[in-house]
């Protein structure tokens, strides 16, 4: 579903490589994390992918990106945006505050894709349904609390049927039970969805991804099986990353079979 | 001293943020405020600080009524770190922001150097002391504006979410700057328990405008009825002591002491 | 909410939105070229009674006494006292003179601007933002412009909003807001900085998300939203038009 191949990239203005020699392949139907530190590249990475790098950010870009088949460098964002849907962490700019209802909301981005009247007001209950917001369909999305609007938020990406949806740390500004909310849809879109995820929330990680890619300093530096990357104690300090408590209990008390038993490991 | 009475406070847009509060705060305590968005934590710390005036009730630090007092004037005593740096930082210089409250205070040229420079080779920017904030990444900002608050060397500081947005390099530094206020009274809101379990003695569990438990770390981390009603949950140290049977803890260092006990 | 729309269940919210937009248009239109005062007055009075109509009397006053009040007193003194054709002095203070025609020129000024801002406040408050933007769509406005319309109308809550943010955590460093006119001026500097670049960066990531919804795609765009030309429409465009028509004549 995703190719990438030898991708590199710098910020004008900047002098290190954002992303440097990025070698990935996403199959239809994965939910991949992404993990790394601040200015690992992981947010830029995600911006190759629905086209913003190379059309909307200014940079030097080597090498190729390829979603459903189609290189991002050939098309516009606007048709990328028909493949590539993205959720990023502020609801409140996200939420483009058209109309005044949360399925006005939605609307907004099949009225830009020019849908008929019907087709829209299918789609709209569909995603309503699915992400189980019927409740506030005519609430205000600016009255309502910061999970329901990153719902709003991914039920408006969603509607427009991408085939791959991305996820730029979409709860780290929502509160715990927000956070909640917001995963237990991804719970439900697993396997229906090519999904990429990019959080800092280790305990999350374990049930939703079907793979883990570590990036630091602009580079992949593995990819692996949730357990692998997350019991890695090694590989995640190397890497500033946050160890899981777990990890580090298991690490110190060199990896016991009785602890690792008793904690379903 | 903290001394809250009865305080209940409306929004003008009719909301009940805060419902007949009462708490005291002793000088020197270390406090963790936990709770959903929208149960008054932020409305709560605001009414500190003098940004928010008591619609009902009172609030008084150290003997002075926050009523009667202009908020530039409850600077000197409480320290308020908010959330977002963007929302403060606005000096061409890091030198400057940190310059900037103690001016506003009107403390004296030498004395001015003397705090900034420390606070400055404390948070280790010293260095760029006279680079611009822009070049700073977000946990840099970060320190900045916790710096310039610790640079008025209030008595009481508080901390509104101190490590969202925040990676690990980014998380420790904020710890080390809040374990080094011995002192200090500290009042911290998060919705990290792993944080809060290492910053605080005393915690504070609000839900919809009230305090529904107020009472030491290990105490309200097993208190399941509180944290639910809360939406909150415990740290991950409580719940893995659990499961391997040891005393309970709430920090991962506790646990691999414990279990060494226990494992051999 | 984003907005300044005001929702309420009234005549004048269910307007085609075609029909306020044009009203707008002329009694702009006409605020700019009609030169007596009394006419002027009439067209705000328009406003003032649509106002009642919409049953939005109080945020509408309110909102316009707050805008206006300023500006009311700034344009009386200023041309009462600065305008050099003015000549029939009333009344001395030091080495101020106050002329009455100075003070006519002035009123004629605010009313212009009260005819002006009345009935795009009556716009504003009455009608959906989603409802404008196609509006003027359909009428042929670019909808780059349609959206620039709607995020200049959403700019200014935001913008207060943002502004009281950072005045809280400016004072709680100590700036002081209170206190003589040289202070309060000073105060602003330490607000505006970090409410340009935050206006700027949501700015940025406002225009993202369009982006990522596909806004500026080429194709034709297509509305949710029903819109229907009814005969009350028609009836009250005709009535407006009567209305308007009679203050230009009389």
């Amino acid at each position: 579903m995703i190719t990438i191949k030898n991708l590199n990239f710098k910020y004008s203005g900047t002098n290190n490589y954002a992303l440097r020699n990025i070698n990935l392949e996403i199959k239809e139907g994965e939910l991949a994390v992404i993990i790394g530190s601040i200015g690992s590249g992981k947010s830029t990475l995600a911006k190759c992918i629905n086209g913003l790098i190379p059309h909307f950010v200014n940079g030097i870009m080597s090498g190729e990106v390829e979603v459903a088949g189609i290189k991002t460098a050939d098309i516009d964002i606007s048709d990328i945006s028909k493949i590539v849907g993205m959720v990023l962490e502020n609801p409140l700019t996200q939420l483009t505050g058209y109309g005044t209802t949360v399925e006005e909301e939605i609307a907004f981005g099949l009225e830009n894709l020019g849908l008929i009247r019907e087709e829209m007001k299918n789609r709209i209950n569909s995603v309503l349904k699915l992400l189980d917001i019927e409740k506030i369909r005519y609430k205000d999305p600016f009255d309502i609390s910061g999970g329901q609007q990153q719902r709003v938020v991914l039920a408006s990406v969603l509607a427009m049927k991408p085939k791959i949806l991305v996820l730029d740390d979409p709860t780290s500004q929502l509160d715990p039970s927000g956070a909640e909310e917001v995963f237990e849809e991804l719970k439900k879109l697993k396997g229906k969805q090519t999904i990429i995820l990019i959080t800092q929330k280790m305990n999350i990680i374990r049930e939703l991804a079907s793979r883990v890619i570590v990036m630091s300093k602009g580079k992949i530096v593995k990819i692996g099986k949730p357990i692998e990357v997350l019991l890695d104690y090694k590989l995640l300090k190397r890497n500033n990353i946050e160890v899981p408590a777990e990890t580090e209990l298991l690490y110190k008390m060199n990896y016991n079979k009785k602890i690792m038993e008793m904690l379903k490991v | 001293m903290i001394e809250i009475n009865n305080l209940t406070f409306t929004y003008p847009t009719g909301t009940n943020a805060l419902k007949e509060l009462n708490l005291k705060i002793n000088d020197g305590e270390k406090i963790g405020i936990i709770g959903q968005n929208g149960a008054g934590k932020t409305t709560l710390i605001k009414n500190l600080n003098g940004l928010l005036k008591p619609t009902k009730g009172s609030v008084i630090v150290n003997g002075v009524d926050t009523r009667n007092v202009q908020i530039a004037d409850m600077s000197k005593t409480v320290g308020f770190v908010f959330q977002n740096p963007a929302d403060q930082i606005f000096n061409p210089t890091i030198k400057g922001e940190i310059e900037f409250g103690l001016v506003q205070q009107g403390f004296k040229k030498n004395e001015i150097k003397h705090r900034t420079d420390s606070v400055l080779k404390n948070i280790k920017l010293y260095e760029k002391r006279n680079v611009h904030p822009s070049n700073l990444n977000y946990s840099e900002r970060k320190l900045l504006t916790i710096a310039s608050v610790l640079a008025m060397d209030p008595k009481i500081i508080i901390f509104d979410e101190p490590i969202t947005g925040q990676d690990y390099k980014g998380k420790i530094a904020v710890e080390k700057i809040i374990h080094s206020l011995k002192d200090k009274t500290v009042i911290i809101i998060s919705h990290d328990m792993e944080f809060i379990a290492r910053m605080v003695d005393r915690i504070i569990v609000m839900c919809d405008g009230r305090i529904i438990a107020d009472d030491s770390k290990i105490k309200i981390f097993q208190n399941n009825k509180a944290l639910c009603t809360a939406f909150v949950e415990p740290p991950e140290a409580l719940k893995i002591s659990k499961k391997l049977g040891l005393k309970p803890c709430l920090t991962i260092e506790e646990c691999i002491e414990e279990a060494k006990k226990v494992f051999k | 909410m984003l907005t300044n729309y005001i929702k309420k269940d009234s005549l004048i919210h269910k307007l085609n939105p075609a029909v306020k937009i044009f009203l707008a248009l002329i009694i702009i239109f006409l605020s700019f070229l009609i030169r007596e005062t009394y006419k002027l007055s009439l067209f705000s009075a328009l406003s003032f009674i649509l106002a009642f109509a919409a049953k939005i009397p109080k945020e509408f006053f309110k909102t316009l006494g707050f805008i206006m009040t300023p500006l009311l007193i700034t344009l009386v003194i200023f041309h009462g006292i600065l305008n050099p054709a003015a000549t029939q002095v009333i009344a001395t203070f030091y080495f101020l003179s106050i002329k009455l025609d100075g003070l006519i020129i002035g009123f004629n000024y605010f009313a212009k601007l009260l005819s002006f801002v009345s009935i795009s406040y009556i716009l504003i408050f009455t009608t959906n933002p989603a409802d404008l933007v196609a509006s003027l769509s359909k009428l042929g406005l670019p909808k780059q412009a349609a959206f620039v319309t709607l995020a200049t109308i959403q700019f200014i809550p935001l913008m207060e909003e943002k502004a009281k943010k950072i005045m809280d955590a400016q004072q709680a460093r100590g700036l002081r807001i209170i206190g003589g006119i040289i202070q309060r001026i000073k105060a602003y500097i330490p607000l505006l900085m970090p409410l340009i670049l935050s206006m700027l960066d949501e700015a940025y990531e406002r225009s993202i998300s369009l982006e990522l919804r596909a806004f500026f795609s080429k194709n034709k765009r297509t509305f949710f939203r029903e819109e229907l030309w009814r005969k009350t429409d028609t009836i009250t465009s005709i009535i407006l038009a009567v209305i308007v028509g009679g203050i230009i004549i009389v």
